[in-house]
């Protein structure tokens, strides 16, 4: 998976430093302006200046002055209530049928050969999962209050004393919840279908060295070799080695002094690793900090350090303390790089690099110690807390966190490649500490907690949509946020300019001239062809603006986190959590506004 | 009701019911045995579903996992797998492997009909993705990938013949070619689990004796050899080849040879390898006599060269009988028309010829090749029709030689056959494992049996040298090419003594290093002691190169410039001049007769030609009567 | 936005807040307009009624006629295009003004998926009642309404009349001051009808104010106190039932047992006071006659045209 820059941030650095705040706020008193104007333009036409200014502040009041604390949460629960039996009895569980006959036949899709089985499974559950939710919200509440409207129910609501924002809210937790424990019981499901789908086993097949090492079965397309050693008490214990991403326990059991082995479920597959992140920067053939090349892949995701020259990588951690590493006797490290070759070289032994642990005032830093680059797997390397190296040019023994990691809490660690010739490739999540495990479950748990938030905007757009629109022109309308949601970046590339080929209009003309995207617009008209740019501009920024509105969806997806067995951090889910309320304050008071000033009985 | 209504619906239900009539029998399916075979026909729909296999029975496995996704893609399944194809190509440019496997198992998935998808996704599995990973290891877990996507889309297709004949190639090309086959072919062999599994899901068994090397487990060249015989015997049932004929058919004896040479690549010279090589001779021979349809539109089997020949041989006799005066008058005028100079360089032996004489020459052939229609025109009136009639069939008989020989060349047919005939012969067995020993002598010090060894081994290839030439031109002349090397430093001499067995062969290799991998060189070679019993080819080729160099090209860095030889085969059966050497010499084939101008017609890049002609023992080419 | 254009409305306070005047409309008037905000049609033009506390008012109106709109008007489902509705001194589109009325409408839109019990429960927590209140008062009317042996049944298995019930019970879930009915004995046959309206008056007796339409016009002649009769979303009577049915030049005589002979006489007798024979017949429901009177034609009646 590729973890993004902005998915490292703390949670106070995003809403501060990074003016997540700032942004929300923008949007809020921006989204505010709009709407008094719009209401303000409409009203005016409708009942004059004057009238309808009177009429638009009158709302305002209302919501505050009222509404706002006439709302009662016995109305709120009535009305939720009923949502969720409405739900029930428009046969949502359907959903759940189908997400347990989806499960079902699942096996028929996966490929049990894969070489990360779990990241396969969890994948499909939770994407499946996060359709199926997101239809479910998408139909619940874009057809309920229509449908209302529609069978006139709505007038034996709104003839009680129930507040407009009673409504919103009834039938957006109503919704809400009907969402919540349906995802709640496909996350049960989908945890026991992750955890038995990968689960194996193996018998053990040959033995060698009068039983000190083996070979296991051949099971869900692959086999093992394992070594057993007596540990200090006397008792045998072993491990597998890795394959497909996991290892089995061996376990020793002596029946008549013979040794019995039996082989453990599989460990490592379901993780949820804790990294701690770093700054990366490279060096380029001078040792100059800036290097890193593009060896030609159009992916230009990894940059690449040559082996045998000054080109390094370096990434610089925060805040190393002993306490977040296990009590710190060993300092965990995972690396996955690439390795590209410009010629074959040695077949057998993979390209080899070092790294180097350095203090950043320079003085101080560890022996280099060698690896051989794994390829789109994680490598885990240990480092003990004490090893060579020198200081000030002095070799010496140094302790990681006494000598190498500075006052202030950083550390450097340094990557080269050794082979010349040969290339290593790097982003900066590549390579990090490993601060511990979460549990997979809890992780899981985040991970659900990311696809109910977008249930949650879904249902949130959907009712406010459905306040002022007919259920299906309301679909229509919440889809449409949803794809711009998720393919929101290319909107925005389009609408920055980003994708060649100029706006709207300019494509519009380019098309039948068929003028490639990368040529200079020339009509042959100065003029002209500043006014239509001028028009796009206009046409792109109003674009941006509005897509700064809509949530990004895909930003909430945090099923890769747990699919590549990253912990999620707390302060994703935090950050996430903010915006769900955010959007769902903001959906609320708009729904409010059109609720309150829409004739509810009009034929 | 109203009675415009009733009359518009009871017009509705009597177009529907008009319309379903021929619907009816259009769509009338076909009743078939229980052995499958068709009862009745059918309607014209389910007639042609039959003809094309469109039937889901028909076409392969009937999978509830596709048919379901199709279904749930609404028809859009087109769309579908346009969208995933996209995604396959982003996350293969992005390098998330998993999920383009995933992804192309989904597309297959939706249409697994759609060979192309199988064949390209597969390749794209086996070649690029597993050329990204450094580990040879993981490299061949995703050649096996591709094997293993390929293998599901032959469950699905059950009737293609590319399922297979693209596995034949997996199996063989990919693990015994790449860079890494010694790894790749070993961790092959040993990978009972994969020839299991294979067994399994598609009932080939890789570990019948016809699959297995000399160590008694399944070799990647004859695994790939049994996918090819699998399909062999598709086309037997009524499948279409995947290729050509020729193409098609070319794979199985081939790869036949590949692991005989993989085998003695891999140190395994004696028995074994000259079984393996007798097989493959077998299969080559086999191979040629495979009726072969040209894309010219005749029929021709590779092997019928020489009977070819002896028929156009017997034709042009007697068609030069028949002509009689026509003929001997036309070239007569034309040999009139000719300088004297011409006429001198002409006269000349081609050997005894220098390079101006040679050109003049050359052009005199061309100028005397005679049309037959033209000698036919030039009959008398009551013989013309028959003229034409014979001129007609000697144009066909040649023009059958000459699509022999194209076909024959592409493959270098005649090569492989020497080359599977001389690996079987004592002297290619000594050869090889004396030299093999020498050089394990020479590794472990023991210099002066290593020495006497190569004394062996020079001797033994000297000979088979002389029997095959082909033998010169292969992998294995390069081996020889190193040991010799080894030989000289052993002998801390500057020079190889003169009486150095392989210094013609040294010599050759060194003039014609450039055109080894020549398909007309290799034709020549190959075919040499076929042609010519009593000529020795290194004897005519250096005698001939010799002289070409000394006189034309005194700087050596142009020498090696022919890139097609030929036999004008029209004239077999005689002795051959030595080919020319130089380019201009060479610059056109030498036609003896008007015959070969077809011949020449062959020789696609003709400033570059090599020619062997046939004229009688050296004489001046010269037509018949 | 559509909104009262009454400016100054919400500031001053409603007139006769104190009086016994519960629903108050002032020119009120409805235009509907298509989307694209062109006039279609003047639903109900400046309509001025009053309604008492405690009375029983009928509007009446064949379809059409704007008697819905005027109730959705009054309830502040529509909003006015002229004038305003108040009711107790509430400008209609105040939601608070909803806790002392109980809607009956036209045809009982409930959740069909609900039954009895918990349709009134329902109903009773939009009202913001704890929860024994809710109980208590559910018991009391369902009891009430005659539905104790379906209270556990869904809506949707309910035949017309028991809707009409249970939508009634839900109308009094909040025991309102004002009580407004649509349509009340629509679907109920002539007991439940009968019913229906002895439950009114009883309400009405109670204290109750109700505000009913209907074109039923025996249910209205029956029970109604005071009518209003629309058409063409204008006012065309107001006034007490008896004082609009009592035609002041025409003498009613009601005897049984005449002969026709005897018929004639009378008839000759009045011819020769200078009286003029309207009719000598079995009598007319002249709720219709009025009513039927006023719509067939646009001839002014004879009859007061103000509340007296």
């Amino acid at each position: 998976m590729r973890i993004e820059p902005d998915q490292m941030w703390g949670y106070f650095e995003w809403l501060i430093f990074k003016l997540g705040l700032v942004q929300g706020v923008l949007v809020a008193v921006a989204l505010a302006l709009l709407g008094f104007v719009v209401c303000y333009l409409v009203s005016m036409a409708r009942y004059g200046p004057s009238e309808g200014f009177y009429n638009v502040t009158r709302v305002i009041y209302e919501l505050i002055a009222r509404d706002l604390p006439g709302t009662s949460w016995r109305r709120i629960y009535a009305l939720g209530r009923l949502a969720f039996q409405e739900a029930i009895r428009r046969r949502v569980l359907v959903v759940m049928a189908v997400f347990i006959v989806g499960i079902l036949f699942a096996g028929w899709f996966l490929d049990p050969s894969s070489d990360n089985v779990a990241r396969l499974y969890i994948s499909f559950v939770m994407t499946g999962t996060s359709y199926l939710v997101l239809l479910l919200g998408l139909f619940l509440s874009c057809f309920s209050l229509p449908n209302d409207v529609k069978s006139k129910t709505i007038q034996t609501i709104t003839t009680k004393p129930v507040r407009s924002t009673e409504i919103v809210l009834g039938r957006i937790l109503g919704f809400s919840a009907v969402g919540t424990v349906l995802l709640a019981g496909m996350g049960l499901l989908s945890y026991q279908f992750v955890t038995r789908g990968i689960r194996h086993q193996h018998e053990v097949k040959d033995l060698a060295d009068d039983g000190l090492s083996g070979s296991t079965t051949y099971d869900s397309k692959h086999q093992h070799t394992f070594e057993v050693l007596q540990d200090a008490n006397g008792n045998w214990v072993g491990t597998t080695d890795e394959q497909k991403g996991h290892r089995h326990e061996v376990l020793v059991t002596e029946v008549d002094g013979k040794k019995v082995f039996t082989l453990g479920e599989p460990e490592g597959l379901l993780s949820a690793r804790i990294p701690v992140f770093g700054k990366l920067q490279m060096t380029d053939r001078a040792g100059n900090l800036g290097g890193g090349l593009n060896v030609g892949y159009e992916s230009e995701y990894q940059k690449y350090i040559e082996g045998n020259s000054l080109m390094s990588a370096i990434w610089t951690f925060d805040d190393i303390r002993p306490s977040r590493f296990n009590g710190g006797d060993q300092l965990p490290l995972e690396l996955s790089l690439k390795a590209f070759r410009t010629f074959k070289g040695d077949i057998v032994t993979g390209v080899q690099g070092e790294i180097i642990l350095k203090n950043p005032n320079g003085r101080v830093e560890s022996e280099r110690r060698g690896f051989v680059v794994k390829e789109f797997a994680v490598d885990h390397i240990e480092i003990p807390r004490k090893l060579s190296g020198s200081r000030d040019g002095q070799p010496t023994e140094v302790d990681i966190f006494d000598d190498l990691v500075s006052e202030d809490g950083q550390i450097q660690i340094v990557i080269r490649c050794k082979d010349a010739g040969q290339y290593f490739g790097m982003a900066q999540p590549d390579v990090y500490l490993r601060a511990g495990d979460s549990t997979f479950g809890w992780n899981m748990f985040k991970g659900f907690l990311g696809i109910w938030m977008q249930m949650i905007l879904i249902i949130c757009l959907g009712v406010m949509f459905s306040t002022f629109l007919s259920g299906p022109v309301a679909m229509v309308a919440t889809m449409t946020c949803l794809l711009l949601g998720f393919f929101g970046n290319l909107a925005l590339d389009v609408a920055t300019g980003d994708n060649p080929g100029g706006g709207p209009i300019e494509s519009l003309i380019r098309m039948p001239l068929q003028t490639g995207a990368m040529v200079e617009l020339d009509l042959g008209n100065k003029p002209l062809e500043s006014v239509i740019k001028g028009i796009d501009q206009g046409i792109m920024y109003t674009l941006v603006s509005v897509f700064q509105a809509i949530p990004r969806f895909g930003q909430f997806n945090t099923a890769d986190f747990v699919a590549s067995g990253f912990n999620i951090s707390g302060s994703l889910v935090a950050r996430h959590l903010t915006m769900t309320i955010a959007y769902f304050v903001l959906a609320s008071l708009i729904s409010y506004f059109f609720l309150k000033t829409r004739e509810l009985a009009a034929a | 009701m109203n009675i415009v209504v009733l009359r518009r619906r009871l017009f509705y239900i009597c177009a529907m019911v008009v319309l379903l009539v021929p619907l009816y029998f259009l769509g009338s399916p076909s009743v078939r045995n229980k052995d499958g075979s068709v009862n009745q026909p059918g309607g014209t729909l389910a007639q042609i579903r039959t003809a094309y296999d469109l039937g889901q029975g028909d076409l392969g496995e009937i999978d509830p996992a596709s048919e379901s996704m199709r279904l749930a893609t609404l028809g859009l399944r087109g769309v579908a797998a346009t969208i995933l194809w996209q995604k396959a190509e982003y996350y293969k440019k992005e390098q998330f492997w998993d999920r383009l496997s995933a992804t192309l198992n989904q597309i297959a998935v939706l249409q697994p009909h759609f060979v192309e998808v199988w064949e390209f996704q597969s390749h794209n599995l086996s070649y690029n993705v597993s050329a990204e990973f450094d580990d040879y290891r993981q490299r061949y877990q995703w050649v096996k990938r591709g094997i293993d996507y390929l293998i599901k889309g032959s469950k699905y297709n059950k009737h293609r013949t590319e399922m297979p004949f693209e596995l034949g190639h997996f199996f063989g090309s990919k693990m015994g070619v790449a860079d890494e086959k010694k790894q790749f072919r070993a961790l092959y062999r040993d990978d009972e689990n994969f020839h299991k599994e294979v067994q399994e899901k598609t009932s080939m068994d890789l570990r019948q004796p016809d699959g297995l090397g000399p160590d008694r487990k399944p070799d990647n060249w004859l695994s790939g050899r049994l996918w090819y015989l699998k399909a062999y015997d598709m086309v037997d049932a009524g499948s279409a080849p995947a290729k050509s004929a020729m193409m098609f058919y070319l794979k199985g004896p081939q790869w036949l040879m590949k692991y005989a040479e993989a085998m003695q690549t891999e140190g395994t010279l004696d028995e074994p390898a000259r079984y393996a090589w007798r097989t493959a001779g077998r299969d080559w021979q086999k191979f040629g006599e495979r009726q072969i349809v040209t894309t010219f539109g005749d029929t021709i089997y590779l092997t019928e060269l020489s009977r070819a020949q002896a028929e156009y041989a017997k034709i042009k006799e007697e068609f030069e009988a028949f002509c009689g005066d026509a003929f001997t008058k036309l070239r007569d005028q034309r040999i009139a028309q000719l300088s004297a100079e011409e006429l001198a360089a002409w006269g000349k032996p081609e050997i005894e010829r220098n390079i101006a004489e040679m050109i003049m020459g050359e052009k005199v052939d061309s100028y005397l090749a005679i049309d037959p229609k033209d000698i036919a025109k030039a009959t008398p009136e009551d013989k013309r029709v028959d003229a034409l009639q014979i001129a007609k069939r000697l144009e066909t008989a040649q023009s059958k030689i000459s699509h022999i020989e194209i076909y024959r060349n592409q493959i270098n047919y005649a090569y492989w056959e020497a080359r599977c005939e001389a690996e079987q012969i004592d002297e290619a067995i000594l050869a090889r494992t004396s030299m093999y020993e020498a050089n394990q002598l020479l590794d472990k010090g023991e210099l002066d049996a290593a020495l006497q060894k190569y004394e062996v081994a020079w001797k033994a290839w000297s000979d088979l040298f002389n029997k095959f030439p082909a033998m010169m031109i292969d992998d294995s002349a390069d081996d020889v090419l190193a040991s010799v090397d080894r030989y000289r430093r052993l002998l801390d001499q500057p020079d190889l003594p003169p009486d150095f067995g392989l210094s013609g062969f040294l010599k050759f290799r060194e003039i014609y290093e450039g055109e080894l991998a020549d398909p007309a060189l290799m034709n020549v070679i190959g075919s040499w002691p076929k042609v010519f019993p009593d000529r020795n080819f290194l004897t005519e080729m250096l005698r001939k190169s010799g002289e070409g160099l000394e006189e034309m090209q005194p700087s050596e860095a142009s020498i090696p410039s022919a890139s097609s030889i030929e036999v004008s085969a029209p004239e077999g059966g005689k002795a051959p001049t030595p080919p020319a050497k130089d380019s201009s010499a060479a610059a056109s084939a030498d036609p003896p007769s008007a015959s070969d101008a077809t011949a020449a017609e062959t020789n696609l890049e003709p400033n570059r030609s090599l020619a062997i002609e046939t004229p009688a023992d050296g004489a001046p080419p010269s037509p018949k009567k | 936005m559509s909104a009262s254009p009454v400016a100054e409305a919400a500031q001053s306070a409603s007139p006769d807040t104190a009086s016994d005047i519960v629903i108050e409309t002032r020119n009120l008037g409805k235009i509907y307009r298509d989307f694209w905000g062109r006039k279609k049609v003047a639903a109900l033009k400046s309509l001025d009624i009053e309604v008492k506390k405690g009375e029983i008012f009928g509007l009446l109106g064949p379809n059409g006629s704007g008697k819905s709109t005027t109730i959705k008007l009054i309830q502040g489902l529509l909003f006015p295009t002229s004038g305003r509705a108040f009711v107790f001194g509430k400008d209609a589109r105040d939601v608070t003004k909803n806790e002392r009325i109980g809607y009956l409408p036209e045809e009982s839109y409930l959740y069909k998926f609900l039954n009895a019990e918990e349709t009134l429960d329902f109903y009773g927590r939009l009202f913001d009642m704890p929860s024994e209140v809710r109980r208590e008062r559910s018991d009391q009317l369902i009891k009430m309404v005659g539905l104790t042996h379906a209270r556990r049944r869904q809506l949707k298995e309910y035949s017309k009349g028991m809707t009409r019930r249970i939508g009634l019970a839900q109308a009094l879930i909040n025991e309102p001051d004002l009580l407004i009915l649509d349509e009340p004995t629509t679907g109920m046959d002539p007991i439940g009808s009968r019913e229906m309206k002895d439950l009114i008056v009883r309400l009405r007796d109670e204290g109750k104010t109700i505000l009913m339409c209907s074109h039923q016009l025996a249910d209205v002649q029956d029970v109604c106190d005071r009518v209003a009769i629309l058409h063409q979303g204008e006012l065309r009577e107001l006034g007490r039932v008896d004082s609009l049915l009592k035609v002041r030049d025409v003498t009613e005589v009601h005897a049984k047992g005449l002969s026709d002979a005897t018929k004639q006489k009378i008839a000759d007798l009045i011819r020769a006071e200078g009286g003029e024979v309207v009719s000598l017949d079995n009598p007319t429901t002249t709720m219709e006659e009025l009513f039927l009177d006023i719509v067939q034609d646009d001839r002014p009646g004879q009859r007061p045209t103000s509340n007296s």
